[in-house]
Formats: C-alpha cells, structure tokens, sequence
C-alpha cells in the first residue's frame, strides 16, 4: 500500500515503513520505525462467540422442556450420525497428505478434463461413502493437484451415486403390497444427480479454472500443503520444533491460526514408517478439528429447523408442482439428513407431494444442506460457494420440473 | 489474544473430552437415544480413532504446539465441545426418552395411513398374531386393514391433544432409519376412559380391538382399549424400520 503526500512518501514494506522526503529517500538505517501491528478480534470469531453464546443460552432456558429436548436431541443426533464418516473422511485425508504424493494423484487422473469428471462421478459406486465423509478427503485430494470441478463431481455425485444409497432408496420407496420394487424411483435419482454433478462441475471449471476456486488458490500445487482451507499470512515464526517445519499464521478470517507444513519430499526418505504414520494421524486429528466446527454450526441450525418446522404446514402450502419442488428442497436443505436415510423421509411425502418434489427433496439434501454448506465453506471462497449453491439450486429445481411435466409418462407418483 | 493454555493441550483436552463422552455414551448404551442402536459399532469406532489421534498427539506433538491459544481457537474449540454439552443434558430425566409429543406435532403428516391418491391394497401376509404379546404401532399401521377387528397389545406414548374428543388420546412412537434427526412417527388412536388421567409423554401398554376408520381419505387406526397400563419407558426408545 503507497500512501502519497506532496513531500513525504510512506511505502509500508511489511511491519516495516520507508520514507521519502522531498524525493530524497532516506536510507533505512537513517529513520526507521515500526508500524505497530493492530490485533483486532476477527469478524469470525466475534459471530463464532455469538452463535456459541446462544447456543449456550439455548441449552440453559430450553433444558428440560420438550421444546428443548427435541431440539437437543435432533443437534446430538446429527453429529453422532455424521461423526464417524467426518472422522474416517480425516484419516483417510491425513494418509493422503503424507503417504501419497502428488504424481502418484496426477497418474492416476485421466488426461482429459470431461473423462475425468465422469469418473468421479461415478465414483461413488466404486467408494460409497456419504456426504460427510467426502469433504475432508476430497479438500485434501485438491490440494494434491486434482482439479476442483473435477473434486466438484465426485462431492454432488459421490454420496448418491452409489450402492448404499441407491439401495435405501429402493427400501424406502418399496410397497410390500407392490409386485415389484420402485426401480423408476432409484433410476431417477442415480440418473438425475449423476447429471446435474456433471453439468455443474463442467460449468465451475470454466467459471473457476485450476484452483481459483479455493480459499488459499496460491497454495495450488505445492507438496504437503496442509489443505486446511484458510489463507495463510507469510510472516513466518521460526519457533520451529523439529527441522524442516516452520509455524505460520493462518490468516482465514483473520484468525490466527497455529499450522505447520512439511518439506515431505525430503523428509519421506528419512522417516521411519511409525514417525510419519504418526504425522498422518495428527493431520487426521488436525482435520476433523477444523471441519467439525462447522459440522457444529451446521447441524445446529439444522436441529432448530427440525424443531420449529412443522412438516405438516409444508404440504399445506405447496399445491402447485413447482411451489412444491422449492418446498421440499427447501426442507432438504434445511433438514441435513444423511444420503442413506433421506428417502425414508421423502417417501413419507408421497400421496400429499409429486414424486418430483420428493426426487427434488433426495438429490439436493446430500448435495448441498446446511452443514454441507458450513463444511465446503471450510475450503472454498464464497465467491465460488455461492456460484456452486445458485447451479446446484437451479439444476435441480429445473431437472425437477422438466421432469414432472415432461418425463413422467403413466403418471408416476 | 492469548488466553494462557497451550494450542496443544487445548486440542488434546477437545479430543480427550470427546474421546471420553462417546466411550461413556457407549458404556451407558444411551446412544440409543440419538442413533439406532444396530450402528453402536460406528460409535466404538469413532472412540478408537480419537484416541488414536490423542496417543498421534502425545507421541508427536504437533509443530508450534507450545504456543498460547488464540482467542479464535477458545472458540472453536468451544463449537467442538458444544455437542457433548448438549448430549449431557439429555441423559437423565424427561429427556432421556428421547423425541417427545412436541416432536410429534412437528414432524406428522397427519394420522393415519394411504390417502386416495394411494389406497391401501389388500394384505397378503398372513402370519397370525399372538394377542398376549405387544407387536408394534409401525406393524398395526402396516397390517391395518387385515388386523382390524383383531384384538392388539401396543406400547408407546401418550400425546394428548385438543382436537380429538373427550376419551380419545393418540399412542405414538418414532421409526428411525440412522438417527433421531430422520425419525418418522407412527400412531393410532386409543379411545379409553382412562385418557383423561394420563399426561402427554407417558409410556403406556394399551391392549384392545383395532379398527381401521376411514378419515379424509386416510385409513386410520383406532384402538378400542380395555387396558391402559402405564410402563416404564424402554432403554431403545425407537422402532427400526425392521419393527415396522
């Protein structure tokens, strides 16, 4: 930053300034002074104490009463349900970050940018995994060098597109009193999310080539590096505890946050195998501390919808088809339920809502809810977020009524 | 802003804490309250793999670990322990059993079962029902229309509500597929005298003939009690969709 004056010139260089005067610079070791560093409580962490307090506050006034206990219930049940997979999702990431390195990934991914997007959306029939078990892998995937659209297909694609899934869904939608299974049903929704991951993640890699979609894009391509999402500020504090490690202050909103990143090039060789499974472990445990506090955050609003939304008013006010489909994707998002057992509850929808409303309400949920939301934010700027949120939203709203108007001959419901 | 701990005793007291919750949850067997209870095994393996992260920790101790907490990671770390605040306060009392009456209001889609988009066909299992053994609100509600006029024994609880007659009271539980948060109520209607002197969220065993009433299009189920016997509330408050 140059600040001009009519004689003087400040020009910051870091903590450090240099002054000019009357055009004459003046050497450093003449006059020098420190421009003292302002630390102020970042935005975050003011709105992460707010949501902290209230939550708190809930907890003390709502205890006990059913309100409360529904409400407490629906929180804990989310988190207990979506923690192993974020906790495997970690672990597996800490042994990418360390055992894998990044041309082992490149030789793995297909050399043209479409096949690539294909097979990731496919993905998820070879890994099933749900959704909350593929951010922390997939954001470490990034970092080693796999495009992000093509990242971008296997997140919307991955936790429906796949055996576990597609299997509830089938249970879900069974009638014992039917000859058959509801195979129109899994065919829809495989059909549908497996397109509307290609069509976005074709759209994001052309809206954000490479990595200029994540938070730290300058981060793109370098071995080892962390992957924890948050922009680092490169004033460097050499405290190092072992060779080859330096601390940085993590600037992601400001927060300073404690992080290391490792030459695992040089390292690798050196390490014995017990010392650097260590290491995964504790990128593993670094991992799931920096996504679970948005799991929290996520799952929180979740569980407050879950308690002041009354399911029934929702099938009161949508009686038009699309009105319908807005409804239940809004109550998808709002809701968070896993992959695996969204369709239990869409099927309770049936004969009061469209099939399409409820196919609506089964793609976008592990596509994109609220604690999906919280967690993508955790990797990827807003910018990118909100260009992923407005495709997602309207690829499946629109798939949805083509579909309902268009693609349901014999009157499927 | 520091706050006098160290980074790294701060992250290994959150996975200590949470490490410590969920094996107590396990040991407890409450985890039946928030999930179902056939998924205990991902429980014991989230407890295996924090502690693994807690003995990475000690064994290596992360780089600049020495180095005081920031104000930002009190907070986070306060977001993390948010949860197992929550999951505390859930383990005794009325709120041990779970989802209650007002979860009920907000998650039914009405009573009863088929509409006239989706009538119900006709039943072709025929297994034969033992009348002294309680079956299931989620198999009355399935088998309605082939088990009515049948005498029935249920247990579940007590949602009392305004808009039904004097006499007349709903019997409720909650099928789970994963976890609380998908829970889906089954109910019926139990026509007694004894309804006036039972309070929302009572646990009950009622016994008596099934009807299956036509309301709005819906097939409801109704329970002509002759028994209404309060019971203490069961350790899995949830039905599978097995029980169903």
């Amino acid at each position: 930053m140059a600040h001009s004056h009519h004689s003087t010139q400040v020009v910051s260089d870091g903590g450090v300034a240099r002054l000019t005067v009357l055009d004459q610079p003046v050497a450093p070791e003449q006059f020098r002074y420190e421009v003292p560093k302002v630390r102020k409580i970042p935005f975050w962490t003011v709105a992460g104490a707010v949501f902290l307090a209230v939550a708190v506050g809930v907890l003390v006034t709502q205890r006990g009463t059913a309100a409360g206990t529904t409400l407490g219930v629906s929180f804990v049940s989310i988190i207990l349900e979506a923690l192993p997979f974020v906790i495997l999702g970690s672990l597996v990431s800490g042994i990418i970050e360390v055992f894998v390195p990044k041309e082992a990934v490149a030789k793995l991914l297909p050399e043209r940018k479409l096949l690539g997007i294909l097979a990731a959306a496919s993905l998820g029939l070879l890994v099933p995994v749900c959704e909350c078990a593929v951010i922390p892998f997939t954001r470490r995937l990034v970092r080693k060098g796999v495009p992000f659209s093509t990242a971008v297909a296997y997140l919307l694609a991955g936790p429906t597109v796949n055996v576990l899934t597609g299997s509830s869904t089938l249970l879900a939608y069974h009638n014992p009193l039917a000859p058959s299974f509801a195979w129109h049903v899994l065919a829809a929704r495989m059909g549908f999310a497996f397109f509307i991951a290609v069509a976005v993640a074709l759209i994001i890699d052309r809206l954000f080539p490479g990595h200029s979609a994540l938070l730290n894009p300058a981060m793109d391509g370098v071995e080892g590096a962390c992957g924890c999402g948050h922009e680092h500020e490169h004033d460097h504090e050499h405290d190092h505890d072992h060779e080859h490690a330096h601390v940085q202050e993590h600037s992601h909103d400001n927060e300073h946050h404690e992080h290391h990143h490792h030459e695992h090039q040089e390292k690798k060789v050196k390490q014995l195998f017990g010392a650097r499974l260590a290491e995964a472990i504790n990128h593993a445990g670094d991992d799931f501390l920096g996504v679970g506090q948005f799991l929290v955050i996520g799952a929180f609003v979740a569980a407050v919808c879950q308690t002041i939304i009354p399911r029934e008013a929702f099938v009161a006010v949508a009686h038009a088809p699309g009105v319908a489909i807005v409804v239940l994707m809004g109550l998808a998002v709002a809701l968070n339920l896993c992959s695996g057992a969204n369709a239990f509850v869409a099927a309770s929808f049936r004969g009061a809502l469209p099939l399409s409303a409820q196919m609506g309400f089964m793609l976008l949920g592990p596509m994109l809810d609220t604690k999906l939301s919280a967690m993508y934010l955790s990797f990827i700027s807003k910018r990118a977020f909100v260009a992923l949120m407005v495709l997602v939203y309207a690829f499946v709203f629109c798939s949805m009524m083509l579909w309902h108007y268009f693609g349901m001959m014999g009157g499927v419901r | 802003m520091s706050l006098g701990f160290s980074a790294s005793r701060w992250r290994g007291l959150i996975l200590f804490v949470w490490t410590a919750g969920l094996a107590l949850l396990l040991g407890l067997g409450r985890y039946s309250l928030f999930i179902r209870p056939t998924l205990w095994p991902l429980v014991l393996c989230n407890v295996l793999i924090l502690l693994l992260f807690l003995v990475a920790m000690i064994v290596r101790p992360i780089h600049g670990g020495s180095r005081r907490v920031t104000a930002a990671a009190w907070v986070r770390g306060g977001m993390m322990l948010l949860p197992l605040l929550y999951m505390s306060s859930l383990l005794s009392g009325a709120a041990a059993s779970g989802l209650n009456s007002f979860a009920l209001q907000k998650r039914s889609m009405g009573l009863g079962f088929g509409s006239d988009s989706q009538p119900m066909a006709a039943d072709s299992d025929t297994t034969a029902i033992n009348t002294n053994k309680p079956i299931s609100l989620g198999y009355i509600m399935r088998h309605l229309q082939r088990l009515s006029g049948s005498r029935v024994i249920t247990e579940g609880r007590v949602s009392t509500d305004d808009t039904l007659p004097a006499g007349e009271f709903v019997v409720y539980r909650f099928v789970i597929v994963c976890c609380a948060a998908d829970a889906l109520p089954v109910e019926a209607v139990v026509k007694s005298p004894k309804a006036a002197g039972l309070k929302s969220d009572d646990w009950i065993r009622v016994g008596g003939i099934l009807r299956a009433q036509v309301k709005d299009g819906r097939s409801v189920p109704v329970i002509e009690a002759d028994e209404v016997d309060p019971i203490a509330a069961p350790n899995d408050p949830y039905l599978s969709p097995v029980q169903f």
